[in-house]
């Protein structure tokens, strides 16, 4: 059994077709996060002093220990596809191991991260912790990006676990062109991921 | 698929993808320094500017982009258009509002 479907000729074909449809649905999702990275970035411009402040009410740390973990799973993605491209099935199985594992690890931060928020009322309703008004703003984006973020990691998750499985169950798997679609899915999320955070965590820290 | 020499050992993947995952720490690291050093509000353009290093990165290295592949590139590039007219028409409308 082999990794060709149809309506697909030979497996070159059907590889160019996976690759071309997902860089287009990858396109599609990078407008979605663009347009809320430029509500972010016009607010900061309209609203510097609130956004600066909220910006800094956010938990650096977790922050960059997600952001590191997120760029170390691109790095065991990367290296899965790489190795499944090369016929190594042992570690293109680590690779996505290993990424589903940081996915996993990322998940439970950012959880902790949100419990800690809501204890510190930093959820923009009632008895919300920051007096400015346009601070409530900020906050809303960071709960509606993050959230829509963690959303994407998760679907990413579902994913890599699927492509394990078929991986573990049949080595054909490897030429498959749906293990370089899932690898170039979870890139997109880390690449959303390491603007959220400059934009999130890093405003108003020097002043 | 392409002309590009593939690494087709476990230590030849390893060496190129390890390089690109430091030089990443690496800028992770500087950024978060650079935020807590006064710049004269020229924090945020360098911030978002080393994400967009650290993005390029990712797309060619990992998401293999580096490939000469004009097909994806076309693809890359309309993405990257629409998006500019997207900033572009926002900036344009913030910078020429009237209060």
């Amino acid at each position: 059994m082999t990794a060709l479907r149809e309506p697909w000729r030979s497996l070159r074909r059907q590889r160019e077709g996976v690759a071309l449809g997902m860089w287009a649905f990858l396109g599609s999702e990078a407008m979605l996060f663009s347009a809320l990275i430029l509500a972010l970035i016009a607010g900061r411009y309209l609203h510097g002093a609130a956004f600066a402040a909220a910006s800094r009410e956010t938990d650096i740390v977790y922050g960059t220990a997600n952001t590191a973990i997120l760029l170390t799973s691109s790095l065991t993605m990367a290296i899965a596809a790489e190795a499944a491209e090369a016929k190594l099935r042992r570690l293109a199985l680590w690779g996505l191991a290993a990424t589903l594992a940081l996915g996993l690890g990322f998940l439970a931060l950012k959880g902790l991260e949100w419990a800690e928020d809501i204890e510190r009322h930093l959820w923009p309703g009632v008895g919300f912790a920051l007096e400015a008004p346009a601070s409530r703003l900020f906050f809303a984006l960071y709960w509606i990006m993050t959230a829509l973020h963690a959303v994407h990691v998760l679907a990413g998750l579902c994913l890599i676990a699927v492509m394990m499985v078929r991986l573990a169950r049949r080595p054909a798997t490897l030429e498959s062109p749906a293990l370089e679609a899932t690898a170039l899915y979870w890139h997109l999320v880390d690449c959303v991921w390491i603007f959220l955070f400059p934009l999130l965590y890093l405003g108003g820290r020097a002043g | 698929m392409s002309g590009l020499s593939e690494p087709r050992t476990i230590g030849g993947i390893l060496r190129r993808m390890l390089i690109t995952w430091v030089v990443l720490l690496a800028l992770l690291g500087s950024t978060v320094v650079l935020a807590y050093v006064p710049l004269q509000g020229l924090n945020t353009a360098i911030s978002i500017g080393i994400a967009g290093v650290k993005t390029v990165l990712v797309l060619w290295f990992f998401m293999e982009l580096r490939r000469p592949d004009p097909l994806l590139r076309l693809a890359g590039a309309a993405s990257l258009l629409w998006i500019g007219f997207l900033f572009g028409l926002v900036f344009f409308e913030i910078a020429w509002r009237v209060n």
